[in-house]
């Protein structure tokens, strides 16, 4: 097998940041295939990223100009483009033998968004009719794709996605000239919106470029509320900008992936944490502090709301304690019903972060750590603090 | 001395029994049964779980009627999970989280707060882990029409855990798994034993590993470059036997 158009179109598409396949749509009278709640990791490359999907584009040929995109009209990148019956074959293929646990379809926009999503639409019909595969596709929707193109991605994926790149108008009318951040991006949203009311078990998930349009970690923040609030999102991506060589913005310096993943902490504490936007503190250029965790951050600009009981805390007041998460928060509901807990061993047995949380909560009454310390925000402590498990804050 | 076989039914009488009779459990090393007489042993198979819940509850008037409930079937799920871990303490773990159960409750156990309750969670969670990787790390060879084979690596006792994973997922195949202990297959839900020699000829280098490779070359970013981060997700003890560990080893 020639493995050239493989790679092109592989690599193409490996910015896009969408790994999970946890999926609860079921496709009846499947011969191959099947979802789960949870998703499979079936490999991991050198930086660490999971390979779940055969994540690739239909084609790299694309008429618009992002000033970031290594598919952006103007550059001089060899073209390819996938036929449907070669691309589902070649999934197939990769699916029964293990190495994937679903497809991820995206493309450059090649003549115009109808044409191209239609050749995708294709090769998602010839591996659920023709094939009868069962298991999770992820669908990119062009900018532009009209609703009857929407409907049917609807019916035929797990997820579908529109990526806004960037958080409003003026953001991206930096990055791109030809793109209609209302026409295009936002008007396609709208509609995936109202469609996949009509398809339970079709999600949606939307992806930020971080750092490319000078944009503050405010203003995405504010387009990802309004996305959860307003649009059914199931899931926002950050992907640090990169420079590709070759495009307008090969000399700009890269985002920090620390700030990429901040912005991920502060998704999961509107998504899991119970914490809304007013809840986030910004420093002077509306952007999220580097050295603390949005969590900690919170906490000490609130001393007022800790320390907190641990066996009479609401989940609430838990899941605002640093070191506590939605899992650990209900642990300790749980085993409160019938065991009073005594001692701090006790929560580091459940998995708790108990350096992390210790400073933050009291057993009966009784701190074991100081408590002052709260009244007396000590910055050097705290950034201390942030080192500790930081993923499950 | 009370003798068991490594089931979680036959433990949970075990440890009825223990508070029934005073006696003592023989968990690890079975040899040491030698120095009692025949009668001096009383042994689980002769005993009914629901026999000895009854009497636990008449003599120590507690209620443990949970032990049938919901969180008394995830507690039975996890001893038995666990029990496929190869630990030489699994025993011992279980029993002693058991005791906590009984006397601090189910939740105490399950939650993970006591020192027994975490081991147990963490041994269960240790067998969990093996089946979930393999479902993303075992690949398969095609092996005739409608019939798939990997030869995994498995550190503990979970081949047929895995093979009913796979079958949810492949439900018109017949799938085979050969490791050191021999092969196994299912195929119409049953699990069965296979002749490893007939699976060799198929398990050979498969024309498509290339396609992986190149593929999963195509999806690294070197600039974001972070093989500690890789190490915890594949640990290195897979890095021989994965296809993509060489390429791993390589950017070591
Ligand atoms: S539309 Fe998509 S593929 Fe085309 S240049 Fe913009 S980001 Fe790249």
């Amino acid at each position: 097998m020639d493995t050239r158009k493989l790679t092109i179109l592989g690599e193409a598409a490996k910015y896009d940041i969408c790994s999970s396949t946890a999926s609860t749509k079921q496709f009846g009278k499947a011969s191959i295939g099947n979802t789960l709640p949870s998703g499979i990791c079936h490999s991991f490359t050198p930086d660490g990223r999971c390979v779940s999907m055969l994540k690739v584009l239909m084609s790299n040929e694309c008429e618009k100009d992002c000033n970031y995109c290594p598919n952006r009209v103007q550059r001089d990148v060899l073209r390819t483009t996938f036929a449907p019956e070669e691309l589902a074959r070649l999934f197939m293929d990769m699916y029964e033998r293990n190495y994937i646990e679903g497809l991820f379809l995206s493309s450059g926009v090649r003549h115009n968004a109808a044409s191209t999503i239609e050749n995708m639409l294709k090769t998602l019909e010839i591996i659920r009719f023709r094939y009868r595969f069962g298991g999770y596709i992820h669908l990119k929707i062009l900018p532009g794709t009209e609703e009857q193109f929407i409907e049917r991605a609807a019916e035929l994926s797990n997820r579908i996605s529109i990526n806004l790149e960037a958080p409003n108008r003026d953001r991206l009318s930096i990055l791109s000239r030809t793109k209609d951040f209302d026409k295009e991006l936002v008007q396609p949203l709208r509609s995936i919106s109202k469609i996949l009311k009509r398809h339970p078990g079709t999600t949606h998930s939307t992806q930020f470029i971080v750092g490319a349009a000078q944009e503050s970690d405010k203003e995405i923040l504010t387009a990802v509320n309004r996305l959860y609030s307003g649009f059914d999102l199931k899931r926002a991506y950050f992907s640090a900008f990169y420079p590709v060589a070759g495009t307008p913005l090969q000399h700009m310096p890269p985002a920090s992936q620390l700030r990429e993943h901040r912005l991920y902490q502060s998704d999961f504490l509107m998504r899991f944490y119970q914490f809304r936007f007013q809840d986030f503190i910004f420093d002077e250029s509306s952007n999220l502090d580097l050295s603390l965790d949005p969590k900690l951050m919170y906490a000490i600009k609130n001393p007022q709301l800790f320390p907190v009981e641990i066996n009479r805390a609401t989940l609430d007041q838990l899941l605002r304690v640093p070191g506590i998460g939605p899992k650990s928060a209900r642990k300790i509901l749980q085993v409160r019903r019938q065991y009073k807990l005594r001692s701090p061993m006790e929560l580091k047995n459940m998995g708790i972060s108990l350096k992390r949380a210790q400073k933050f909560i009291t057993f009966d009454g009784k701190c074991f750590d100081s408590s002052r310390w709260l009244l007396d925000p000590n910055r050097y402590q705290y950034e201390q603090l942030s080192f500790f498990k930081e993923v499950s804050l | 001395m009370i003798r068991f076989s490594s089931n979680c039914d036959s433990l949970l009488k075990a440890y009825l029994l223990s508070k029934l009779t005073g006696d003592q459990i023989l968990t690890e090393g079975g040899d040491s049964l030698l120095f009692f007489r025949e009668d001096a042993v009383i042994d689980t198979e002769n005993y009914i779980l629901e026999d000895l819940i009854t009497q636990y509850q008449d003599y120590f008037l507690r209620n443990i009627r949970w032990l049938s409930s919901f969180k008394g079937n995830e507690l039975k799920y996890r001893i038995s999970t666990a029990l496929r871990h190869t630990s030489q303490h699994k025993h011992t773990v279980v029993f002693k989280a058991l005791e906590d159960a009984f006397s601090k409750g189910i939740h105490y156990c399950l939650e993970g707060a006591s020192e027994h309750g975490k081991q147990l969670r963490h041994l269960c969670s240790e067998v969990q882990h093996e089946v979930y990787r393999m479902m993303g790390f075992i690949r398969f060879r095609p092996a005739g029409e409608k019939c798939l084979v990997a030869s995994p690596k498995l550190y503990y006792d979970t081949i047929d855990l895995i093979l009913r994973e796979f079958q949810n997922r492949y439900p018109y195949h017949r799938i085979v798994l050969v490791t050191e202990a021999g092969a196994r297959a299912i195929e119409d839900k049953r699990l069965f034993s296979v002749d490893p020699v007939f699976y060799e000829k198929f398990l050979a280098d498969d024309s498509f590993d290339q396609v992986w490779e190149e593929y999963y070359q195509s999806q690294y970013i070197p600039a974001r470059k972070n093989l500690r981060l890789t190490a915890s997700k594949i640990p290195k003890k897979y890095w021989d036997w994965m296809q993509e560990g060489k390429i791993l080893r390589n950017e070591e």
